[in-house]
């Protein structure tokens, strides 16, 4: 099946990130095809660059330019979004800027379509 | 070609408490813009998005509600609205700002099965 992950909340501030996170390796891992990870509302912040967690924690912003990176996804940041909270420039590896016409694309493509966060 | 979905949009969020109302309804227009046939329902505090008379500036938001009086021009196919949360909240029908599709918490239960996807704000 094809899916596509919506996230809404920023890193660290639910497990929303960290779960979809999981859930994209797990159904890439089970031979499902990812079309698009989308990044809205406050999920912005999953896309900024620098983030420097302690070492002790783990680092939701680099787990996703490994996911993306491991299997050339489109990690896509809704760009009004990311501009209305002055998040668009750097982004981390991984991550782009686009429009919600990519989302509306991605949905006519897609057997699933899952929301993560409130 | 893109495959048009049925896409169902439940709006829980009093307007102008956060921005994910705004950023719902435009996620909303952009899939309905683009030949997906989207409805939207109110239900819980959501009902106070289409309620008449909002003066949001006062408080330096933008209104969202203009968009709501338009939303047959968007392509929205069916604007829904569950019955009991306006009971709930003694809000009547005449004190909404557009005509909506009344529904009951059964008939809520059939509109969700016929859609592909659902999106919560």
């Amino acid at each position: 099946m094809k899916y596509t992950l919506i996230v809404k909340d920023a890193p660290y501030q639910s497990q929303a990130a960290d779960t979809a996170c999981r859930f994209a390796h797990a159904l890439i891992a089970e031979g499902h095809e990812l079309a698009q990870v989308f990044f809205y509302f406050e999920g912005v912040f999953n896309a900024v660059a620098n983030a420097e967690p302690p070492q002790d924690d783990r680092h939701v912003i680099n787990n996703w330019t490994k996911l993306a990176l491991e299997n050339e996804l489109e990690l896509v940041v809704c760009s009004t979004a990311a501009q209305r909270r002055g998040v668009a420039k750097p982004l981390a590896t991984g991550f782009r800027l686009d429009t919600l016409g990519r989302l509306v694309e991605a949905v006519s493509l897609s057997d699933r379509v899952i929301t993560f966060g409130s | 070609m893109l495959v048009s979905k049925r896409c169902l949009f439940i709006n829980r969020h009093a307007p102008y408490g956060s921005s994910h109302p705004q950023e719902t309804l435009d996620m909303a227009y952009a899939l309905a813009a683009f030949e997906h046939r989207v409805s939207l329902l109110f239900m819980d505090d959501g009902v106070y998005q289409i309620l008449h008379n909002q003066a949001p500036a006062m408080i330096g938001m933008k209104e969202i509600s203009h968009a709501f009086r338009a939303w047959e021009d968007y392509g929205i196919e069916h604007l829904y609205v569950e019955k009991a949360s306006l009971e709930i909240r003694g809000i009547g029908v005449e004190e909404l700002l557009v005509n909506v599709c009344l529904v009951s918490s059964t008939e809520l239960h059939e509109i969700m099965e016929q859609q592909d996807f659902i999106f919560s704000d």
